[in-house]
């Protein structure tokens, strides 16, 4: 018993089978575009279509880009020793709002996870080995990937290669949240910031 | 710490249960078949989310219902009130308030995402008639008692294991996948090194605290050993894991005088470092020297998950010389030693639960169970209250023992 001709039945699956969009939102995203404007709903379109056809994957970073290389590889400016590595183009969009840091970014499209089917050579590590070897002056490698068994797994594996090449391999410190109270930290956050602790004074290696 | 009341809902044979309770000892007689372990196994699950008698969840529904919910009502010894709900939902429950089916755990009215947050809050050591599966039966059961023993004491040793877990699923599953997909040879040694670069680092902290608390409940448990036996005969305990790294953790603490260090303060951040790279190159060895047989057989053929305890008694292994007697004592004296440790590392007193176990010991080792048990709160259950009174006599705070008469899933407090 469709409730809905079968286009408008389709335009709600194809549109809940996007992240974060369940049945319900789906039907009102599908009931709002229908009572859209032509000229609206075909910008809509030829947005995703141009998104789709002009972005490629930077031959370098490996992120999202229009033009090849992007921005952030062929910026003069940038410091082309450090490279930070990153799971998602969202991550390098997140570190970039921030301003610090001044180094290259390697995205991995995600990490290596075969209970999801994910290979190693769906994530875009054999790139980032390669590039290693094709660009001798990179000396440092900042793992940036996500605080979970498999982010850490990621992060081990890359020191693991990379430490007989002499390239420093650098893990971003897990802890304590800035402007956070202790009081409401959990257990482990506050085991991890103990662990990666500072020193303030002292020998500082 | 102590329970001032327990709640079930459509748990075993409850439908809904709401009782208060006394501060110290409990006592819930009654028929066999009423729910006098179906009360206290609830008062466990609470507290620490697994049932000691099954491991899986939806055979804690009442029949013909589709979710269960048990909550506690404690009060610290500090005179804090805690409460904290167990519930557990099927694909059928009408999901009113939580949009998922699954366990949910809840204190003090918020939702605990992390099962390591809620399990070590409320301390409980239970005392039933499966205690004698960990001395005879299969290693699943001693790995369980020394993780359940650890986690409770230890939050980060519970995050290591659901780490260690979830990346052996991982290298499961490649394992699996490798008969179908036509890989490079060279491509599988690569995927398999990701994991178990992560496995074998696991596996060095994880091993560290199991040889730890191994020993701790060998010299706890063969103290308790000798004092019921009357030290006729001499209970000692090994950690056995990953072949060679026993070994070499021991080697490498008696030539750097590290032992009592060890047991007692923990070692320093550079020897604590030193020893877990030992204990991982050692694995990842192992593990590499394994790999074309996990790769045929498609499983994970060596690791801490096929780790055990052997429990021996005057040297040989319990599991195969000891009789019923033999194993019901050494059962009982893990479980005082479980109680000894659990008291040296967390400030708050357990809560303890005595399930049916009066009926299988002897008067001596009645006794000696009685006389470990101080200003704690007990729950008691039995089937005749005149069969333990002796006991109950021994025990502090029997003078303010509450008998509760438990019949077909009613329970009502008698004078």
């Amino acid at each position: 018993m469709a409730r809905y001709s079968p286009s408008i039945q389709n335009l709600i699956a194809q549109l809940s089978s996007l992240p974060g969009i369940g049945g319900k939102s789906a039907q009102r995203l599908a009931f709002h575009i229908l009572s859209m404007d032509d000229k609206d709903a075909e910008a809509l379109t030829s947005a995703i279509m141009s998104a789709r056809q002009s972005t490629k994957r930077c031959t370098c970073c490996q992120n999202f880009t229009d033009s090849d290389p992007c921005p952030i590889c062929s910026d003069p400016l940038r410091d082309k020793t450090t490279v930070l590595v990153v799971e998602s183009p969202r991550d390098v969009s997140t570190f970039e709002r921030a301003h610090e840091y001044k180094g290259l970014y390697h995205v991995l499209h995600g990490v290596f996870n075969p209970m999801k089917s994910m290979s190693i050579s769906d994530t875009t590590i054999p790139d980032l080995i390669k590039r290693l070897a094709d660009h001798p002056e990179i000396t440092e490698v900042i793992v940036a990937t996500n605080q979970t068994a498999e982010g850490n797994a990621t992060a081990l594996y890359l020191s693991r290669m990379l430490g007989p090449s002499g390239i420093k391999v650098s893990r971003l410190a897990s802890g304590l949240p800035m402007g956070s109270d202790i009081e409401y930290a959990d257990d482990l956050t506050l085991l991890s910031a103990l662990k990666g602790r500072v020193m303030l004074t002292g020998d500082k290696e | 710490m102590f329970i001032r009341s327990i709640h079930l809902e459509n748990f075993r044979n409850y439908g809904r249960l709401d009782l208060d309770v006394g501060p110290s000892v409990n006592i819930f007689y009654g028929n066999n078949a009423q729910g006098k372990t179906n009360l206290v196994e609830g008062i466990y699950v609470a507290s620490s989310i697994t049932s000691h008698r099954t491991s899986k969840d939806s055979d804690l529904i009442k029949f013909g219902e589709n979710e269960y919910k048990v909550s506690l009502d404690l009060s610290d010894d500090d005179g804090s009130n805690v409460q904290m709900s167990s519930c557990y939902y099927t694909e059928k429950s009408s999901l009113s308030k939580y949009s998922r089916a699954g366990r949910i755990l809840i204190r003090d009215n918020a939702p605990v995402d992390k099962v390591s947050e809620y399990i070590g809050v409320c301390n409980i050591v239970i005392f039933a008639p499966e205690d004698l599966n960990i001395v005879k039966n299969a290693p699943a059961y001693r790995r369980k008692f020394l993780n359940t023993l650890i986690s409770k004491i230890s939050p980060s040793y519970f995050n290591l294991l659901s780490n260690y877990s979830k990346l052996l699923a991982q290298k499961n599953a490649l394992l699996k996948s490798i008969k179908s997909s036509q890989n490079m040879p060279e491509m599988i040694d690569q995927q398999l090194d990701f994991w178990d670069f992560s496995l074998a680092e696991l596996s060095a902290e994880i091993i560290l605290k199991r040889f730890k608390f191994a020993k701790l409940i060998s010299d706890t448990a063969s103290k308790h050993h000798g004092s019921i036996s009357g030290g006729k005969e001499n209970l000692s305990i090994e950690y056995s894991t990953v072949y060679g790294a026993v070994g070499a953790l021991e080697a490498f603490l008696n030539e750097n005088c590290k032992y009592d260090e060890f047991m007692h303060k923990g070692l320093s951040e550079s020897d604590y470092g030193r020893i877990k790279g030992i204990l991982s190159d050692l694995v990842l060895s192992k593990l590499k020297s394994v790999r074309s047989y996990d790769i045929d057989k498609h499983i994970s053929s060596i690791g801490i998950h096929r780790d055990d305890i052997i429990i021996k008694l005057d040297g040989l292994a319990m599991k195969n010389f000891s009789s019923q007697g033999q194993q019901r004592t050494a059962a009982l004296a893990l479980k005082l030693s479980e109680l000894e440790i659990i008291k040296m590392f967390v400030s708050s007193t357990p809560i303890l639960i005595l399930d049916d176990v009066f009926s299988e010991l002897d008067k001596t080792r009645r006794m000696s169970l009685v006389s470990a048990m101080k200003n704690a709160q007990i729950f008691i259950t039995c089937t005749d209250r005149n069969m333990i009174g002796e006991e109950i006599d021994v025990m502090e705070g029997a003078d303010k023992a509450e008998f509760y008469c438990v019949d077909n899933g009613k329970i009502e407090k008698m004078a």
